[in-house]
């Protein structure tokens, strides 16, 4: 299993917060990538292949269930574990994050333990 | 926290590193960047014993690069700024991070303090989320009475350390509690705070527990090492401490609620089952009419009136009041009922009779409590009525043929205050239109705004001026007229009222 994980958020201080949240795991050999809306986060995907996917739902150009939706299911790639996060007091689809296939959502603001547990977890570290 | 390294830098962000990449390739001369540990990252490696320029951040050589000079140099000095505005960034992003992770606090607490009616758990709560971010061998939450003595510990988590619990009250706690203000003790001396600890030093943090009113107690966290705690702990656990303190008040008084809705609950149980002593209905005797009035100041009542069905057409009638007021006065009422029954039952006669309910009553009364009474026989006939009056208010006979209204004096002592004491039985004649009033000191001696009493005059005029009324309405007329004179603020004592007319021939 490849060792990246990709944050795609279009606020720069949420993208902040979780690489520093997940700053220790590069010690142990795991990558940091970022990307600051939907259209650079695909491309990320496309080109790294992470395997987790941090992603916002609320951003311009491509929003991240029509990211989650491209990478699940038209480029099929079940082995990227996709993380939605949407901002608390924002209701979240669930039907439609199911129907993107995304495997887990989060609500802002999170927990950083928690968010580091789900990383170490996925990536079996 | 990880260490900064260039290979990471470079790996990140793919556009910098292709320019980068572009950039060697253009400068004419050979260029390389090595990781700290000499792995080659860019560029070829012609000679690496040659002469390598430092890339430095924050004192520390995170990278070389070798090569060509001075475009080595220029390189070196361009990652230098990159590696330096990365380490900025981090420590921005730690920065955020703490801030992020103080704001996740407060959520975390509110949420679950609004929601949790239980001290001891909103105790557990608050010592969690506090050792979530503020390191802490141990840590107590330690509330305090309204005097600000008597430490209570409700919760403690992770203790290696024995609190000296009882002890010397610590000084920390002292002044956290009498400046409403958190303080950081470092390097202080562990034996003096804890018993058998084996550090010699250690730290100590503490805020108050505090609503606008008082303080409630404080939370204190201990570090096994000395200098340990900073600024910024003190502040989280001050927000800690501000969120906890109204959330234990609330549930505090949300208990004394609970309790007070139980004790009003029981105490309603309990006027039921006093009131269910009291005469229903007042009794039907030819050529007699009878009414009762008995309503408490307070759920219970220390005061009572009964009629008592004696042999040969006889009727007992009593009116106590038991000294004092509440619960104590109304058991010692019920039991004074019951004493009177199985007086009058075994020893006929009223004077033998209170004698022997003073002995029961005697031996029971241990707080001082005693009980004014008046026992009444009357023969429905001849309307001969034998009387005791033991320290009671004075009874009062309307005599129908002088029109006049006589005070019936004391025959002896209160029940219970002597376990021997005589009764004088004194006889009275009840002609047709004759009249009794039996009444507690509630009647007379219920006040007005002015605190000025109703008083036996007014209750005599009342009495005579609707001295012909049936019973029953003459009862309500008097206890209108006390309402009317006290107004309609809550009675100060038991108000009990009894009559008895012998029915005009």
């Amino acid at each position: 299993m490849n060792r990246k994980i990709l944050i795609v958020d279009d606020e720069a201080h949420i993208r902040l917060l979780l690489e520093q949240t997940l700053e220790d795991l590069e010690d142990e050999g795991v990558t940091l990538l970022t990307a600051a809306d939907g259209e650079e986060g695909l491309e990320a995907i496309r080109a790294e292949r992470p395997s987790l996917v941090f992603l916002d739902v609320m951003m311009p150009r491509l929003n991240g269930f029509d990211v989650c939706q491209m990478v699940k299911r038209e480029m099929k790639l079940d082995e990227v574990t996709v993380v939605l996060l949407t901002a608390k007091g924002q209701e979240y689809d669930k039907q439609r994050g199911d129907e993107v296939g995304a495997d887990l959502y989060l609500t802002k603001p999170f927990d950083p333990d928690a968010i580091l547990e789900l990383a170490q977890r996925i990536l079996d570290l | 926290m990880a260490t900064l390294k260039l290979k990471r830098l470079l790996g990140k962000d793919r556009a910098v590193n292709a320019a980068l990449g572009d950039l060697l390739a253009v400068l004419g001369t050979p260029v390389f960047v090595q990781d700290v540990d000499g792995t080659l990252l860019l560029g070829e490696a012609l000679d690496p014993g040659g002469t390598r320029v430092a890339v430095e951040a924050e004192g520390d050589i995170v990278g070389w690069v070798g090569g060509g000079q001075p475009q080595a140099g220029i390189v070196a000095g361009m990652l230098t700024d990159m590696v330096v505005r990365e380490a900025e960034k981090r420590a921005l992003g730690r920065d955020l991070l703490d801030r992020y992770r103080e704001l996740n606090l407060l959520y975390n607490l509110s949420e679950h303090l609004i929601s949790s009616p239980e001290p001891q758990a909103i105790a557990e709560m608050a010592l969690q989320e506090a050792g979530r971010l503020i390191q802490a061998g141990a840590a107590w939450l330690l509330l305090v009475d309204e005097g600000g003595e008597e430490a209570q510990v409700l919760g403690h988590s992770g203790a290696p350390l024995a609190f000296r619990e009882g002890g010397a009250r610590l000084d920390i706690v002292d002044d956290v509690l009498a400046s409403r203000e958190g303080q950081i003790r470092n390097d202080v001396l562990a034996h003096r705070y804890f018993d058998n600890s084996p550090q010699s030093s250690c730290a100590l943090l503490c805020a108050p527990l505090k609503t606008e009113q008082r303080v409630l107690g404080v939370i204190l966290l201990a570090a096994p090492a000395p200098a340990a705690y900073t600024a910024r702990d003190l502040k989280l656990l001050n927000t800690v401490a501000l969120q906890a303190g109204p959330a234990l008040e609330m549930a505090r008084l949300y208990q004394i609620a609970v309790v007070q809705g139980r004790m009003e609950r029981e105490l309603q149980m309990a006027y039921q089952v006093q009131s269910s002593l009291i005469p229903r209905r007042s009794p039907q005797m030819e050529g007699w009419d009878f009414a009762g009035r008995w309503t408490p100041a307070r759920e219970l009542s220390g005061d009572y009136y009964d009629f008592i069905p004696e042999p040969d057409g006889r009727l007992g009638l009593v009116i106590g009041d038991v000294a004092d007021k509440g619960i104590p006065s109304a058991l010692f009422m019920v039991f004074t009922r019951s004493a009177v029954r199985a007086a009058v039952e075994v020893r006929p006669g009223p004077a033998r009779a209170i004698a022997q309910a003073n002995r029961l009553v005697a031996q029971e009364s241990t707080n001082g409590l005693f009980v004014t009474l008046i026992y009444a026989r009357l023969e429905q006939k001849s309307g001969l009525v034998t009387f005791i009056n033991a320290g009671h208010n004075p009874a009062l006979h309307f005599c129908a043929a002088t029109g006049e209204l006589l005070e019936l004096g004391l025959g002896g002592l209160p029940l219970g205050i002597m376990r021997e004491t005589p009764y004088a039985e004194r006889d009275l004649q009840m002609k047709p239109g004759d009249l009794l009033v039996f009444y507690t000191d509630g009647v007379t001696e219920a006040m007005d705004d002015a605190q000025e009493e109703f008083g036996l005059g007014r209750l005599r005029q009342t009495i005579l001026r609707h001295v012909h009324l049936p019973a029953e309405v003459l009862a309500s007329t008097i206890e209108e007229a006390v309402r009317e004179f006290t107004g309609p603020g809550p009675l100060f004592d038991d108000f009990t009222l009894m009559i008895a007319r012998r029915l005009p021939a």
